[in-house]
């Protein structure tokens, strides 16, 4: 488009700021949120090749056979992968735009399942493949039973 | 038709108003090992088992949710072909003919899943109209349809009473169905008396909101169709059709949309008089005035001539046209899930299954699917035994 064309009128944007309200039922996937208040990380395992799934699944993914066994993760799990979010972007939780100083890190539990977080250590330099991380949770009387539950994964000096 | 396309086995939840306790994959969950059940398939990649699945859900009711790619698992998604329509339920089943007649898949496991109770229909409606004309003056679909209604009405004389009855008949048909939600007996007077919803549709003449609930079937080309199952039921003719989006550039007194696409499907299916040929419809009315613009726009009657119909008692249980045996949209269906229920029943009644809203003999049926304000898309579907 040139220039001129440009001049002859004003383009315009409507923003809608759409907030359109829901609740989720989790239904089976409440005994992972329960275990979470309680401070315990629960998987379901799947009964044809044992693998255990966070988030939990009523089907294994790969067997397709309904998964009614739950499995205590234990508290510690070794790091898979770990970045930095360097540049602004949104926290989904407060939909505003912000950097995470906190690193988010991969972490496979003690009991075979994986989930992810955030990381004490705030130098991804010394955040090392195979390192052990142990979960730090939030006071009890503030648990809901969501993900961040969990307010980080803590190195351990092994 | 180049080649034949059988459904070979369907499955549906009952409906109810919220499933609080039930997540969304446990729906999913109940009804594709129900119909897996049934035919004995898996989620296979050699052309043995369900080659395919296509899941019709709509996002904004679940939560955005990028397509519903957290749920995939559940219908064997997992390194798999796996297609999604955000759009009505009977438009899934259209397109898993396609695939299925296209000679790309022999085997389609299609599923619908919606629960109303999570979120607000006409917010998400709303959502659903032009950004910039039609939601700065708020219309949503139940808006649309009050226009639409008062226009239909106003030019063929159609009366309150005759719209009322095709509520009762609904909720009258809906207590021989174990899966609907409302089969509480209405008379006319009862329906008139509610709360006006928005002019002139009243409380009872729109379809209860929230409703929860699930549906799948499997689809098979003819040659498997035969081998999966004694009782294959045939889709014979599809049709689609969209209407402009803006109500203004309509005649929303006639069902143009609706009319192309039932040609369309009646072409490919040889049907030449639809009262006489089917022995049941099953129709997306979502309020009471649209079965009756529906039954002309399927050429159940000509224009203007709804309101005769069913005073004619033709649609009634055991008249020459039951509409709606199990009791349709108005007892309780969620949207999305509704067009893909329709074929669901068609099946049931063509393979003898019916229970007691089962119409005796039936050997053809229609199915309509509708999406968008004012019915702008319409999908017609004929099947046989």
């Amino acid at each position: 488009m040139s220039t001129d064309q440009k001049q002859e009128q004003e383009f315009i944007q409507f923003r809608y700021p759409r907030q359109v309200p829901y609740q989720h039922s989790l239904g089976y996937q409440s005994k992972f949120a329960n275990g979470l208040k309680q401070g315990r990380i629960l998987a379901t395992k799947c009964p044809v090749c044992g693998r255990c799934t966070i988030p939990p699944r009523i089907v294994c993914p790969f067997h397709h056979v309904k998964q009614t066994e739950w499995v205590d993760q234990g508290q510690r799990g070794r790091l898979v992968s770990a970045f930095k979010i360097n540049f602004p972007m949104f926290d989904p939780r407060t939909r505003e735009l912000q950097s995470w100083e906190t690193p988010l890190v991969a972490v496979e539990l003690e009991g075979g399942a994986s989930m992810d977080g955030w990381c004490s250590e705030l130098d991804t330099s010394k955040l090392k493949t195979g390192m052990l991380l142990e979960a730090v949770w939030r006071p009890e009387e503030e648990r809901q039973g969501r993900g961040d539950d969990i307010l980080h994964w803590k190195p351990v000096e092994e | 038709m180049a080649g034949r396309v059988g459904i070979v086995a369907v499955a549906q939840t009952k409906f109810e108003e919220r499933k609080d306790a039930l997540h969304s994959a446990e729906l999913m969950y109940d009804v594709t090992r129900d119909v897996l059940g049934q035919t004995g398939l898996e989620f296979k990649e050699d052309r043995t088992g369900i080659d395919c699945t296509t899941v019709a859900y709509f996002d904004l009711f679940g939560g955005p949710a990028g397509s519903h790619m957290h749920l995939g698992y559940i219908v064997g998604a997992y390194e798999r072909e796996d297609e999604r329509v955000t759009s009505d339920g009977a438009l899934a089943v259209y397109y898993a003919a396609m695939q299925i007649l296209s000679g790309h898949c022999d085997v389609v496991l299609l599923l619908s899943h919606n629960k109303e109770s999570q979120c607000q229909k006409n917010q998400i409606e709303w959502v659903g109209m032009d950004p910039v004309y039609q939601r700065r003056v708020g219309i949503d679909f139940v808006s649309a349809a009050a226009l639409q209604a008062m226009r239909y009405t106003t030019k063929y004389g159609i009366t309150p009473e005759q719209c009322a009855k095709v509520v009762v008949k609904s909720r009258k048909n809906a207590g021989n169905n174990p899966n609907a939600m409302c089969c509480d007996s209405l008379t006319v007077d009862d329906v008139l008396r509610s709360a006006m919803l928005c002019d002139p549709i009243r409380i009872q003449e729109a379809k209860p909101v929230p409703v929860d609930g699930a549906c799948a079937l499997i689809l098979a080309c003819e040659e498997k169709a035969k081998k999966i199952t004694d009782k294959p039921v045939w889709i014979t003719g599809l049709g689609t059709c969209y209407d402009h989006h803006e109500l203004g550039w309509r005649e929303l007194a006639d069902c143009g949309a609706l009319a192309t696409a039932a040609q369309r499907a009646y072409k490919m299916a040889g049907i030449k008089e639809p009262l006489k040929e089917f022995d049941l419809a099953e129709v997306s009315e979502q309020y009471s005035y649209q079965e009756l613009l529906w039954s002309e726009g399927l050429g159940f009657c000509g224009k203007g001539e709804g309101g005769k119909l069913i005073d004619s008692g033709k649609t009634q249980m055991g008249g020459e046209l039951p509409i709606n045996p199990s009791g349709g949209i108005l007892s309780g269906l969620p949207v999305c899930v509704a067009g893909m229920q329709r074929v669901v029943e068609c099946v049931l009644q063509l393979r003898g299954e019916a229970g007691a809203r089962q119409v005796p003999g039936a050997k053809k049926a229609v199915a309509q699917g509708v999406d968008g304000p004012a019915g702008q898309l319409q999908c017609v579907i004929t099947l046989e035994n």
